[in-house]
């Protein structure tokens, strides 16, 4: 089965490199370099872009767009508003506690089918496909469908994050106990260890660090398949209260809340690879 | 030495191919009681191969293995292994790795516990019981290897070219710290190396194989007296030894195909 | 070898690629049946069996609809796909090439990635409007980043022995990227073509959807209005199958030009 992995390159970059697709080499040019004027300094160079996007941003937006599309100022203005709107803080806690029982949920069933794809090949000829399948078709196409079966509920958005969730989950955990090092298992039958001590006893754990890849790539997927859950099916929730918002012309408070969805993305990726980086240090090669 | 009612380990008419690739053929040897029998041959030779298919990890495509007279179709009770890449669980300490074979056959943390301590002081590890292995250089890895193939109290132990992965100096140490520690319990060992060296310092019989397929080219008695040390590597025998092994190893056998060449120089063989 | 032997390794290998056949058969053979068998125990609007959802597939095609949302679909598709791998490559090639803009824009590019790409698309529709254009950009917005950030890691990647190299024979800016940067650069510019191919869909049915809907996510919407299951699951079949030939064209395209990647 291949193992596309949507977000980031391949889980042998994400388990190594515990910081994801986001790490990149020093660029050349730093190299012995003369150390660099203040107005270089990164602070400083991020908070000019930053004010250039804020500048460009209203300049555009006042001079072509209708009075109800966002621009900066609207934002600030309306922040301390928004965050102490009874409405939006309830939906933060309904957004995010779904995503995250979704993203348990997603952990446990995506290890379970990782594992069995990755170590019998029986099952992966079986399921491969479907699990493909599942991976390859946008999300959004099967909401519909799941609002007829689960009607416009929270339980409809639990379905879909997931699914979503679960794929990368999968794919991980399947490229790690299908490498389980030979070594490894040598040893358990060298001992003649029951089936049950080599699967949860040492391909579980030599898996743990797929396990964690796959959590730090479906946490995205997550985000994504509550938004569009809250989009389609109308489910109260931060997704839902964008929508709402820009259509009731407050597109100001809908930003709001985009902030926080990615803030929040940006909160779970960054504990997740603590995590990673902590676990690592086990896994490291000698 | 060899009656063949005391062999622990009776390697009878060996052969292994996959698919149309023949790895070894037809090998014959036996590893009695307290002995070291070390195996020896040029890269690709199948040595690793043939050391799984003693122990029952690979099956192989004709001839038997037979350990304390039963004959090997999988692993068995009573053989311990020590692998090149150490094998270490490491989300495990060096406690638990010790244990691991007691804690399969369901002995209680409690009950494996001296027996533990024991062997961690025997191989030189006191003090890091509680570490894992990622904190411990190869050498002290492979140690804990050590620890854990003898905790099961084996009666025959294998190691698979167990000091390929380490540096020289941590290399040497470790041949006879082994040797050291396997006096203490002498058990019958088959170690499969690649370097000469090694195989004489720390046989008793070597096995040569060469050819491809691989077949026996001699087995050598090496008689250098027990223990051995550092300094046996200079004594003239070993350098007899080793020249002959070096020479078998080295030359070109093509021409072999069927029976071993005794070419009889300075070392005696046996069967 | 004695030729029982022989008999019996050919047999070994017989017996494999049965078991694989099998393991394939009895897969699709369990999906074929339990859509049957579900379809056939549950209500209409729940379920159809696999023989409806294709007799109406099979009716979307001969009267049309279905090419038409498919080339509705796959216009937009393909425009934004454009605007997204040009955009996205000079992109990447800029962030990799100039420290300054990567340091200055990083965190910003960085935020706008973590956030939902879907949870854009009422601010786009409500700035954009409805038409051909605006669906274009939402694919294209869609399909964007991962062209960017792996061209940037592969422009970024470059050996600085290469670069000193074309340095020490004198090669101007211009031919330094011609002959040393972009070739180099185009493997990881096909991975995040193959990324962004399977992103850019996800944003065609969204835009479908949530703004003009005469595609295919456009069909999607009409048939749940009315309660059509079996068109519903149709499409569903569609878009899939339409996925996994992006996926399968996707990883295409980038084993094509990874034969030169350096590896990291």
């Amino acid at each position: 089965m291949k193992h596309p992995a949507a977000e980031s390159t391949t889980v042998r970059q994400a388990v190594p490199v515990a910081d994801g697709r986001d790490s990149r080499p020093e660029p050349v040019e730093a190299a012995g370099r003369a150390p660099r004027s203040w107005w270089r300094h990164p602070a400083v160079v991020r908070t000019v872009a930053g004010l250039l996007i804020l500048v460009v941003w209203q300049v555009v937006v006042e001079a072509t767009a209708k009075s109800y599309v966002t621009r900066p100022t609207g934002v600030i203005k309306v922040i301390p508003s928004v965050l102490t709107e009874h409405l939006f803080l309830s939906d933060i806690g309904t957004t995010l506690t779904a995503v995250i029982e979704g993203l348990a949920m997603a952990t446990v069933i995506g290890t379970v089918v990782g594992l069995l794809v990755g170590r019998l090949p029986d099952v992966r000829r079986i399921l491969g496909m479907y699990v493909n399948g599942v991976y390859a078709m946008p999300i959004i196409a099967v909401v519909p469908l799941l609002t007829v079966w689960f009607g416009y509920t929270p339980t409809a958005r639990l379905v879909v994050i997931v699914l979503e969730a679960s794929l990368p989950v999968i794919y991980n955990v399947a490229e790690g106990a299908r490498t389980v090092p030979r070594t490894y298992l040598e040893v358990t039958r060298i001992h003649r260890a029951p089936w049950w001590r080599v699967w949860f006893g040492v391909v579980l754990p030599a898996s743990l660090p797929y396990v964690l890849a796959g959590i730090d790539l479906a946490i995205g997927r997550a985000l994504i398949g509550a938004v569009v859950a809250e989009f389609i099916a109308s489910i109260n929730g931060l997704g839902y209260y964008i929508l709402f918002n820009v259509n009731s012309f407050h597109e100001d408070r809908a930003i709001v809340a985009l902030i926080v969805l990615a803030l929040f993305a940006i909160v779970l990726r960054a504990l997740v690879n603590l995590v990673i980086r902590r676990v690592l240090v086990w896994y490291r090669p000698v | 030495m060899t009656s063949t009612a005391a062999a622990k380990i009776q390697v009878r008419n060996l052969s292994k191919a996959y698919g149309d690739k023949e790895v070894f053929r037809d090998l014959t040897f036996d590893v009695a009681e307290g002995e070291i029998v070390s195996i020896v041959g040029p890269s690709g030779c199948g040595k690793t191969t043939l050391l799984r298919s003693v122990v029952g990890l690979v099956n192989p495509t004709s001839g038997s293995v037979a350990i304390n007279a039963q004959q090997v179709l999988e692993p068995t009770e009573g053989v311990a292994m020590v692998f090149q890449h150490f094998g270490l669980f490491p989300w495990k300490t060096v406690a638990a790795n010790v244990a691991y074979g007691l804690t399969v056959q369901g002995v209680s943390r409690r009950a494996s516990a001296p027996r533990v301590q024991e062997l961690i002081d025997l191989v030189g590890l006191q003090g890091f019981e509680k570490a894992y292995p990622h904190q411990l250089s190869g050498g002290m890895q492979q140690r804990a290897g050590l620890a854990r193939a003898l905790a099961i109290e084996p009666s025959v132990l294998v190691m698979d070219e167990p000091f390929a992965s380490l540096d020289a100096q941590t290399r040497d140490i470790l041949q006879l710290e082994v040797l050291r520690i396997w006096e203490s319990r002498p058990t019958a060992m088959m170690f499969v190396t690649h370097s000469i060296d090694e195989a004489v310092l720390m046989g008793d019989r070597i096995v040569i194989l060469s050819g491809r397929p691989s077949q026996i080219f001699d087995v050598v008695d090496v008689n250098i007296q027990r223990p051995r040390e550092r300094s046996t590597v200079d004594s003239e025998r070993f350098r007899v030894v080793r020249d002959y092994v070096w020479n078998a190893v080295m030359k070109d056998t093509n021409r072999l195909v069927t029976e071993p060449d005794h070419s009889g120089q300075a070392a005696s063989s046996g069967h | 070898m004695p030729r029982q032997g022989a008999r019996s390794r050919v047999h070994l290998a017989a017996w494999h690629r049965v078991r694989a056949v099998a393991g394939y058969t009895v897969g699709i053979a369990a999906g074929v049946i339990a859509w049957q068998l579900v379809g056939e125990h549950s209500e209409q609007q729940i379920f159809v069996p696999l023989t409806d959802t294709l007799h109406r597939l099979g009716e979307l095609i001969s009267d049309g609809t279905l090419g038409g949302a498919l080339a509705n679909s796959f216009a937009t598709y393909g425009v934004g796909m454009f605007i997204a791998l040009v955009v996205g490559a000079f992109g990447g090639l800029l962030l990799a090439r100039s420290e300054l803009i990567r340091t200055a824009f990083e965190p910003y590019l960085t935020g706008l990635y973590a956030a939902p790409m879907v949870a854009l698309i009422p601010f786009l529709l409500a700035f954009l409007g409805f038409g051909f254009w605006p669906k274009s950009i939402v694919v294209a917005l869609f399909a964007f980043f991962p062209v960017l950030l792996n061209t940037q890691r592969g422009a970024q990647s470059i050996a600085p022995e290469l670069l000193d190299v074309a340095r020490l024979y004198h090669t101007r800016e211009k031919d330094l990227w011609i002959h040393v940067i972009a070739p180099y650069t185009l493997p990881f510019f096909m991975t995040g073509v193959r990324q962004a191919l399977a992103r850019g869909l996800v944003g065609m049915i969204a835009a479908d959807i949530f703004l003009s809907a005469n595609g295919l996510g456009g069909l999607l919407i009409t048939a749940s209005q009315f309660f059509d299951t079996a068109e519903m699951l149709a499409t569903v079949l569609v878009i899939t199958a339409a996925g996994i030939a992006l996926m399968a064209i996707g990883n295409l395209i980038e084993r094509r030009f990874a034969r030169w990647k350096v590896d990291q």
